[in-house]
């Protein structure tokens, strides 16, 4: 969750598996937005001492579609190139990190950020440094100062661009959900009952690999413009990560591994939670593997998702209204395929066409939100999700609420949602179970594997 | 600009061939491809220079009995009908192709 070890195949690649993805206005530059996609899902901080990295043999994108055919037309790819000062050694670092280039951090990793539309391929920088990992006050004190000089500046300063450890931002209550989905808040309603409970963030204190960019807004829509009517058409980009390996590996003994022929992709991620709750098992790598013009192959999954069957039966009584539905879910379409129409929320449209597309859809011309809602539009917050996504978005209990039926009288104004539906939730909510920063990169720092006190 | 051109423009600033793009996009294209006599037969061996710039080469047998192999080197693919070759690439690995 969101997309955390989501499909069978990728599961085995954490460097390559992308855990979530956000897209928005920055807050504090609002003629830009700010994309971030995770990678290497579930960091123990204390896991060395080979501490995580991103793949050198991994190429890493964060994707634009901005004229609705679910094709990329702007494409930011990042390179990693990893360093060992001194092969000797089996230590991450001999002594305090206390800068970028401290001789005493032994293995550490640069990048290059190069941008392609169908103009050519420009590169925004090279050789720059990603923080360490968050080892502990000996090893990296003053770690948020120190990754903090990791936000680089690009493009006369019009970009700025972060690629290293963070904080995973996204919060749920992992252990219950795939317990059956329980709630635990309402655990005395399901299926197999028991007491009610506080929710448990299962990650809590985990940290990713985080790769975030901020650029100007005309830099990614299709006329290069800073839109300000949200309900023009061209307002609206399409976003979505994706990270590809070579085709052939060669694992050559005693020597470095070979990686050979075209890159192939085998993660994506536009709207969370999409290819983990809505399609099967059995299509969940094909997904992985496939840009989101091919998306229409998978609309049964959308139109008639699983979980909304599942859910009147692992809580028997509560969803009658959900339960006795059984029109195609063309409000989950909406917000996931093709975005929302004109008309349909007063003062918002992400609509793209009719291209069934998974991506992330913001509207650039919604300013930020002074008082961002959790809940985005669902909240009455038209900044928040699925206007894009924000880092504290609670996206678990927006979908959840969702696919129980909260958003079908948007399409279908005959049907009543189920009395639980506006209260129906994981119980996991921010601030105290995960922090944030407000300025680039957004994600916060990292828990230091000396900090990490293990649950009991 | 057409969108399967645009594809392959984004496809081939990561340095796939043309060709590679096609015949990785869409395999159903192989088929079409006419079979051809081993590259090696038809040219010059490279040079040591030459196979030092190539870099490691992989050769897959994709469809042993359509005599489909895939080529695989630096970030390309290229796609050649050989049954030829590919029969002495099976006998090399103990087995014989039959059609």
């Amino acid at each position: 969750m969101s997309s955390h070890r989501e499909a069978p195949e990728i599961s085995k690649d954490p460097v390559a598996d992308s855990t979530d993805t956000y897209a928005f206005v920055t807050p504090n530059a609002p003629k830009t937005v700010t994309m971030i996609t995770n990678y290497i899902p579930l960091q123990n901080p204390a896991g060395g001492p080979n501490f995580f990295e991103f793949g050198d043999d991994v190429s890493y994108k964060i994707n634009i579609d901005n004229n609705g055919d679910g094709i990329a037309d702007v494409v930011y790819e990042f390179r990693f190139t990893t360093i060992v000062e001194n092969p000797d050694t089996f230590l991450y670092n001999t002594g305090p990190i206390a800068s970028l280039k401290d001789p005493n951090w032994n293995r550490r990793q640069v990048y290059t950020v190069t941008r392609t539309t169908p103009g050519g391929t420009t590169t925004l920088g090279k050789n720059l440094a990603c923080p360490p990992c968050n080892i502990g006050p000996r090893s990296t004190p003053n770690y948020a100062q120190l990754a903090q000089k990791a936000a680089h500046s690009l493009a006369g300063g019009t970009v700025h661009v972060f690629a290293g450890q963070r904080l995973d931002g996204f919060y749920v209550d992992l252990g219950s959900v795939f317990d059956l989905a329980d709630l635990r808040p309402f655990q005395h309603l399901h299926l197999i009952p028991s007491a009610d409970a506080a929710g448990v963030d299962g990650l809590k204190s985990y940290n990713v690999h985080t790769i975030a960019l901020t650029v100007p807004i005309s830099d990614l829509t299709v006329a290069g413009t800073t839109p300000t009517d949200p309900a023009q058409a061209d307002a609206v980009i399409g976003v979505w990560a994706s990270a590809s390996r070579q085709m052939a590996l060669v694992r050559n003994p005693g020597g470095a591994d070979t990686s050979t022929g075209p890159w192939v992709q085998v993660s994506r991620l536009g709207n969370p939670l999409v290819n983990e709750a809505l399609i099967p098992m059995s299509k969940k790598d094909l997904w992985n593997s496939l840009g989101p013009d091919t998306d229409s192959q998978f609309d049964e999954y959308v139109a008639q998702p699983e979980l909304a069957r599942l859910i009147p039966i692992l809580y028997p009584g509560v969803f009658p209204n959900l339960a006795a539905y059984t029109n195609d879910r063309a409000d989950l379409e909406a917000i996931l395929l093709t975005g929302i129409p004109n008309g349909i929320i007063p003062g918002f449209q992400n609509f793209t066409g009719t291209t069934h597309a998974d991506e992330l859809r913001l509207n650039v011309a919604i300013p930020p939100s002074s008082n961002p809602n959790i809940l985005g539009i669902l909240g009455g917050d038209l900044a928040g999700f699925p206007n894009g996504r924000r880092v504290f978005d609670d996206i678990f209990t927006i979908e959840l609420r969702a696919i129980a039926g909260a958003t079908i009288p948007l399409v279908d104004p005959s049907f009543t949602p189920d009395g639980a539906v506006s209260v129906v939730t994981d119980g996991v909510t921010p601030p105290g179970n995960v922090t944030y920063r407000s300025k680039f990169p957004f994600l916060d720092v990292p828990k230091s594997g000396f900090d990490l006190v293990p649950a009991a | 600009m057409p969108e399967l051109s645009r594809r392959g423009f984004l496809s081939s600033s990561a340095g796939l061939t043309a060709a590679g793009v096609a015949l990785a996009a869409a395999p159903g294209l192989v088929a079409v491809v006419p079979e051809v006599e081993s590259a090696l037969d038809q040219e010059a061996a490279p040079t040591a220079e030459q196979l030092q710039s190539i870099g490691p080469v992989v050769v897959h047998v994709r469809d042993a009995v359509a005599g489909e192999v895939s080529v695989l080197s630096g970030e390309s693919e290229v796609v050649i009908r050989d049954r030829a070759f590919v029969d002495r690439i099976v006998a090399a690995a103990g087995g014989r192709v039959t059609r």
